[in-house]
C-alpha cells in the first residue's frame, strides 16, 4: 500500500520532470504549470505572457504526450506479462510468449515495407494490431484440446508461431530498400517517439479495461498458482478464467505494441521485481505492477532521450540496459526466495 | 452428508478408467478407498469434485446432482485435500490456507478477520501454526501436506475428500492426520495405500481394481488375506497385536508363499 503511493508519488513527479528535459529550456515549475494549466480551465498563467508558445509546445505537445505513452506501454506491458506469467505458470513467460509481438511486427513491417494498400489501407498502429491479435488467436486456436487451453502446449505453440513470424518479418527486412530497415529496427525495438495526444487514447482504455477485469480476479489468480485441479476444487472456472485472461493480456498487448513498437524486458521482469517485494498475492502485487511497469518505463524513455542526445536510442535498448542489472542484483537479495526463485 | 456414487464410469482418451462404480458413504461416515497404482482411485474422487465428468452414471451430494451445482456451491460442500500442489510462483502457508476461503467471496476483497482466524485455527489443528509465515515452497513433502490438509479445513465443506494424504508423512503425522479426520464432523472420503491405516481408522473401505469396485464394507470384512492376495498381488497374513486387541496385516512377495518357513515379519528375507 505504501509502496503503491509512493509509486504514484513518482509517477506525478516523473511526469513534471519529463516536460522539463529537452532542447528548448522549460523549468521543472513551468512544466507543472502548463501541464495543470492544460488540465484546468482558466488557469491565469497561461496567458499572462510568462511562457512562450515553443515552451508550451514542447511540454504540451511533444514531451508530455511521449511520457505519458512511456507509463502507458510500461504500466500496459508489465500487467500483461503477470497475467501471462499465471496463464502459462511460467516464470519465463511474457506478454509476447504466444507470439502476440511477432504478429504484430508482421503487421506493421507490411506497412513499413509494402505500404497501407497491402493490408487493406490500415494505419500501421492498425495493421499491428490486427495482426497481434491473429497471433494470438491463432495460438489459442492450435494449443486447445478438447476445449481446454494446456499451458505448455500454447507455449510451444507460441514459441513456433513466434519464429514463423519472425522469418517473415526478417524476409520483408532484407529485401525492402536501406531506409525502411530503419523504420522496421525502431519498430522492432520500440520507441515512444512519435506519441501524440490522440495516440494515448487506445493503448489507456485498453489498461482500465485490464485492470477492471483482471481486478476482480485476482483471488481466482491466485488459486490459479498453486494448480489447475487445485483451483477447480476452490471453485474456480479454470478453463473460462484462463480464456478470459488470455484475452485481456492480447489486447492489451497488442494495444501496446501497435502504437509504441515491441519494447522488451518490461513485461518480463517487472511482474518479478514487484513478487519480489510485495509476494505473489495478486490483491497487492498487481497494483504494484502497473505502477512499477509505469514508472521504470517513464525513467527509461527519459534516459532514452537525454543520455546520447540529440541521438535518441531505442527504447528497448534502454529498458535492458537499465533493467538486466537492477532484476539480477534484486534477484541475489535475499528476498527472492519469496517470489520462488529458488527452485 | 451423503454421498453416492451411482454406476460411475469414466472414459480417458478413449479409455474406459472406471467401470459403473457404485458405492454409497453414509454421513459422517469415513470411508477408505483402496486400490492397487492406477486403479481409479484418484478418477473417483475427482468426479466427485467435477476435474472429472463421468462418461455415465451419477455423482449425488444427497440429492444433489453434483454437475447441476454450481462450481462455487461445490467448493464450498466438498472440501479437497490434493496430493501435490505445484507452484511455480511461491505463495506463503497463510496464503495457501487462505484460499481453502475463496468459495465463500468474490473474486477480490480482503481476507475477513474470520478468514485469518479460520486460517489460523486450521493450522492449529494440523500442528502447523509455526509456519504461518513461511514460503510454501521452501518446505518439507510432510510438512506441504499437513499445511494442504489445513487448507482442506479452512474450506470447511461438510464432504472432506482426500487424496492420498498421508504418503509423505512420518508415523506420527500419519497418525495424527488420521486422528484429526476421525474426529471431524464430516463425511470423508480417502485414497489411502496403507491398509493396515485404513482397517484402523475408516468405517467402511471401499476396494478398487482395474476400474471396477471389487468390495465395499467394513474393514474386517473386506480386507482378508485372500482379497489382497487377488488385488494387491501380495501374501498377506494377520498377525496378532496384542496391546491393540486387534491384528494386524503382514506383507509378503506372493512367491514367498512356497516357503513354509515362518517369518518374523512380512518383510522380503534379505539371505
Amino acid at each position: 500500500m505504501i509502496l503503491s503511493v509512493a509509486l504514484g508519488i513518482a509517477l506525478a513527479a516523473l511526469i513534471v520532470v519529463s516536460g522539463a528535459v529537452g532542447t528548448v529550456e522549460v523549468g521543472v515549475l513551468d512544466a507543472a504549470r502548463i501541464t495543470l494549466g492544460h488540465l484546468l480551465p482558466n488557469a491565469p498563467w497561461m496567458s499572462d505572457g510568462s511562457l512562450t508558445v515553443l515552451q508550451d509546445q514542447a511540454v504540451w505537445q511533444f514531451r508530455l504526450p511521449r511520457a505519458i505513452l512511456a507509463g502507458l506501454a510500461g504500466a500496459g506491458l508489465a500487467l500483461a506479462g503477470a497475467i501471462m506469467q499465471v496463464v502459462v505458470r511460467n516464470p519465463l513467460a511474457d506478454p509476447y510468449i504466444l507470439g502476440v509481438s511477432s504478429g504484430a511486427s508482421v503487421g506493421a513491417v507490411l506497412v513499413i515495407v509494402l505500404g497501407s494498400a497491402a493490408v487493406a489501407g490500415l494505419p500501421l498502429s492498425g495493421a499491428a494490431f490486427v495482426g497481434a491479435l491473429l497471433a494470438s488467436a491463432l495460438v489459442a486456436v492450435l494449443a486447445q484440446q478438447g476445449g481446454r487451453l494446456p499451458p505448455t502446449r500454447m507455449i510451444l505453440a507460441g514459441v513456433a508461431l513466434g519464429t514463423l513470424f519472425s522469418a517473415i518479418t526478417s524476409y520483408l527486412t532484407i529485401t525492402t530498400d536501406a531506409q525502411n530497415v530503419v523504420s522496421v529496427v525502431f519498430f522492432l525495438l520500440g520507441s515512444v517517439s512519435a506519441a501524440t495526444m490522440a495516440s494515448l487514447l487506445p493503448p489507456a482504455l485498453a489498461i482500465l479495461l485490464a485492470c477492471l477485469i483482471v481486478g476482480t480476479q485476482a483471488r481466482s489468480m491466485n488459486a490459479l498458482l498453486t494448480g489447475d485441479e487445485s483451483a477447480t476444487a476452490l471453485g474456480v472456472q479454470v478453463n473460462r478464467l484462463r480464456a478470459l485472461l488470455l484475452v485481456v493480456a492480447s489486447l492489451l498487448t497488442g494495444a501496446i505494441v501497435s502504437v509504441s513498437g515491441g519494447i522488451g524486458f518490461v513485461g518480463l521482469v517487472i511482474p518479478h521485481v514487484a513478487r519480489i517485494l510485495v509476494g505473489s498475492d495478486h490483491r497487492r502485487m498487481l497494483p504494484v505492477t502497473v505502477l512499477g511497469g509505469a514508472v521504470f518505463l517513464m525513467i527509461a524513455d527519459l534516459l532514452a532521450r537525454t543520455v546520447a542526445a540529440p541521438t535518441e536510442i531505442p527504447l528497448g535498448i534502454l529498458t535492458a540496459f537499465v533493467g538486466a542489472p537492477f532484476f539480477l542484483w534484486l534477484m541475489r537479495r535475499g528476498a527472492a526466495s519469496r517470489a520462488g526463485f529458488d527452485r | 452428508m451423503r454421498v453416492d456414487f451411482d454406476a460411475v464410469s469414466v472414459e480417458l482418451g478413449g479409455r474406459e478408467v472406471l467401470h459403473r462404480v457404485s458405492l454409497s458413504v453414509e454421513s459422517g461416515h469415513f470411508v477408505g478407498l483402496l486400490g492397487p497404482n492406477g486403479s481409479g482411485k484418484s478418477t473417483l474422487l475427482r468426479t466427485l469434485y467435477r476435474v472429472r465428468t463421468p462418461a455415465g452414471g451419477q455423482v449425488r451430494l444427497d440429492e444433489a446432482d453434483v454437475l447441476r451445482m454450481r462450481r462455487r456451491e461445490l467448493a464450498r460442500t466438498v472440501s479437497v485435500m490434493l496430493q501435490e500442489t505445484s507452484s511455480e510462483f511461491d505463495l506463503t502457508v497463510l496464503e495457501v490456507v487462505l484460499l481453502g476461503r475463496a468459495p465463500y467471496h468474490g473474486s477480490f476483497g480482503r481476507d475477513t478477520a474470520v478468514d485469518l482466524r479460520i486460517a489460523h485455527d486450521a493450522l492449529r489443528r494440523v500442528g502447523s501454526l509455526d509456519l504461518v509465515d513461511r514460503m510454501v515452497g521452501e518446505l518439507s513433502g510432510g510438512q506441504k501436506q499437513r499445511v494442504m490438509l489445513a487448507r482442506a479445513l479452512a474450506q470447511g465443506g461438510p464432504v472432506l475428500v482426500l487424496d492420498e494424504p498421508t504418503n509423505h508423512l512420518d508415523i506420527a503425522h500419519q497418525l495424527e492426520l488420521m486422528r484429526i479426520v476421525g474426529t471431524l464432523d464430516c463425511t470423508v472420503i480417502a485414497a489411502l495405500h496403507d491398509l493396515n491405516l485404513a482397517s484402523a481408522h475408516c468405517d467402511e473401505v471401499a476396494v478398487l481394481n482395474d476400474g471396477r469396485l471389487v468390495a465395499f464394507g467394513p474393514p474386517d470384512d473386506v480386507l482378508t488375506p485372500d482379497l489382497v492376495r487377488e488385488i494387491f498381488a501380495v501374501d498377506a497374513r494377520y498377525l496378532p497385536d496384542p496391546a491393540a486387541d486387534r491384528a494386524v496385516l503382514a506383507f509378503g512377495h506372493l512367491d514367498d508363499i512356497v516357503t513354509p518357513l515362518p517369518r518374523r515379519s512380512g518383510h522380503r528375507p534379505t539371505g
